[in-house]
């Protein structure tokens, strides 16, 4: 009989992962839920992405990723989603190294972090719901779970109303509000949206910051990347500036 | 403890729905990868069929095969044998007394005065005669030749020539099938693989999703498995519905032909194993095809994660 995953054991993250433990106490102050030692990533044809970053996310934290196109902002959150290794230095989140991870322990990661991408990645057969009741039938939730964490997920998006439509016969904001719920659906601890607002025109784009926002008060960390400046002005939240691969 | 067993069952549920989903994209390449599988399998349960059916014309024929043994003229049966008996294979031997042996000879020939033939012949002409039955069909030859050796015996017959055409039609037959069957499984392999990966790619947008959210491989993949199984399975069914119904045509087609063809195939074989292990040996291949070539098509995929 094939080991099929359960909601039960999702952190049986093995040894192969460096617990941090000591960075992840408490010092009487927030924990790291992301940090990045020295890191660099240089691709396969020889162009670099990343050179030489250190960044510590603690959990809680809203902030922006800003920079042109280019500049690694993508290549910072696909390796902080497992999608990328680094090439060089430690990428660890929540606790676990993200080196030579692959397989079901990066499965198991990949349950703690809800993503969010600038092209939606809904799957187009399926309506609203059944996207994003995605995530938990993938994690083996039992239909009776599923349903009743998708209910409250729509319901922060605001798309109750349009749970039983398919991708196509929504707009783009509502596409996105629909990737957005798939992400939360879990109750991940941390957020990465890459590029969220970029298909979207400026009310849509407040919209998804508004729900980011909120998302954000109930102690869920965030992390976007972005490159209109106008909405990282007007979200008014710290930002980390990315320019030619290095922090600036 | 109820939790799991409701848990399971929807896992159970999941994958089978998943795995009709993937089904359902299929499309045509589903029949294709059916059919070739049926095909197979149909080959490989023919030959098998046929190689039973020999099997028994020969048990037949062994079992009518005797060993017809004509003594000397002045020597007594009774004394032959236990000699006979002690020949390497033989498994028995009946003595016919030249009494009896030219009694059924005077019947046959519609005789009815057995003594006017006798006085007219000028006493019995028949020798005592055995009939030997060898212990199996390949070794009629070799205990025929012993027999003919020993003091006594006059003529030894028996009829070696159609055992051994049938013994190497069916070594030819099982030569050809194993080397025709290695192709078409290649072949069904190689039809299944395509198609699943073809299911992979059109669905490849809802499995980098699944990847993204935190399923394991076992569980993306466990489908597209189960869908080689169904192709398997599938066309296992097929080939023996198939093979059933050609046997049903040859059946009514042999009742009406002569007498010789009919002996030859001693009506055809629909004993137990036709109707057990035929199938189950069909599905059981059919799943290891299907199981095979669906593996090879998710390993790709699957070792990128």
């Amino acid at each position: 009989m094939l080991k099929l995953p359960t909601k039960q054991n999702p952190t049986s993250l093995k040894s192969s992962t460096a617990q941090t433990s000591d960075e992840n106490t408490t010092k009487g102050q927030k924990s790291v839920i992301v940090k990045l030692e020295n890191v660099r990533k240089t691709y396969a044809n020889g162009s670099v992405g990343l050179r030489d970053v250190n960044i510590e996310i603690y959990k809680g934290d809203f902030k922006f990723i800003t920079g042109h196109s280019g500049s690694g902002k993508s290549t910072l959150l696909k390796l902080l989603y497992g999608a990328e290794q680094a090439t060089d230095g430690d990428v660890i989140v929540n606790g676990s190294n993200l080196n030579g991870l692959k397989g079901n322990n990066l499965a198991m990661l990949r349950r703690k972090i809800g993503i969010v991408f600038q092209d939606y990645k809904l799957v187009p057969r399926r309506t609203v719901s059944e996207n994003i009741a995605f995530v938990l039938m993938a994690q083996g939730y039992t239909y009776k779970e599923i349903q009743r964490r998708v209910q409250p997920a729509l319901k922060m998006v605001g798309l109750m109303h349009k749970a039983d439509c398919f991708p196509e016969e929504l707009s783009g904001g509502e596409q996105q509000r629909t990737s957005i719920a798939r992400a939360i659906v879990n109750t991940p601890p941390l957020v990465l949206a890459d590029e969220p607002t970029g298909n979207l025109d400026p009310d849509n784009a407040w919209q998804v910051i508004k729900i980011l926002k909120k998302l954000n008060s109930f102690g869920v960390t965030v992390l976007l990347t972005t490159h209109d400046e106008q909405l990282v002005r007007a979200a008014n939240h710290p930002v980390l500036h990315l320019q030619n691969g290095y922090i600036v | 403890m109820v939790q799991n067993v409701v848990r399971f069952f929807t896992k159970i549920d999941y994958l089978l729905r998943e795995t009709f989903l993937g089904l359902r994209r299929g499309g045509w390449m589903n029949w294709a990868a059916i059919s070739t599988v049926a095909v197979l399998l149909f080959l490989f349960g023919a030959s098998l069929q046929i190689s039973w059916q020999l099997e028994n014309v020969l048990g037949q024929l062994g079992s009518q095969l005797e060993i017809s043994v004509y003594l000397d003229e002045n020597v007594v049966g009774e004394s032959m044998q236990p000699r006979l008996l002690l020949v390497d294979g033989v498994a028995a031997a009946k003595l016919i007394p030249k009494e009896d042996a030219w009694q059924n000879l005077m019947k046959d020939l519609g005789k009815n005065d057995l003594n006017q033939a006798t006085q007219q012949l000028g006493g019995n002409p028949l020798v005592d005669e055995f009939k030997v039955r060898a212990v199996s069909s390949d070794r009629v030859p070799d205990v025929a030749k012993r027999i003919s050796g020993l003091k006594g015996i006059n003529e030894v017959w028996y009829t070696n020539e159609v055992v051994e055409r049938i013994g190497q039609l069916r070594r030819a037959l099982s030569n050809s099938s194993v080397a025709i069957v290695a192709i078409f499984t290649v072949i069904a392999i190689a039809v299944i693989t395509t198609t699943i990966r073809l299911i992979v790619l059109a669905r490849r947008r809802e499995i980098e999703v699944m990847q993204l959210v935190g399923a394991t491989a076992v569980w993306i993949y466990f489908p597209f498995v189960l869908q080689g199984v169904f192709f398997g399975v599938m066309g296992a069914g097929t080939a023996y519905l198939m093979l059933v119904l050609s046997m049903n045509l040859l059946s009514d087609a042999i009742v009406n032909q002569p007498e010789l063809i009919k002996s030859l195939t001693l009506g055809l074989t629909n004993d137990l194993r036709v109707k057990l292990l035929l199938p189950v040996v069909l599905v059981s291949f059919g799943s290891v095809i299907g199981v095979l070539g669906s593996l090879l098509a998710v390993r790709r995929f699957s070792f990128n994660t």
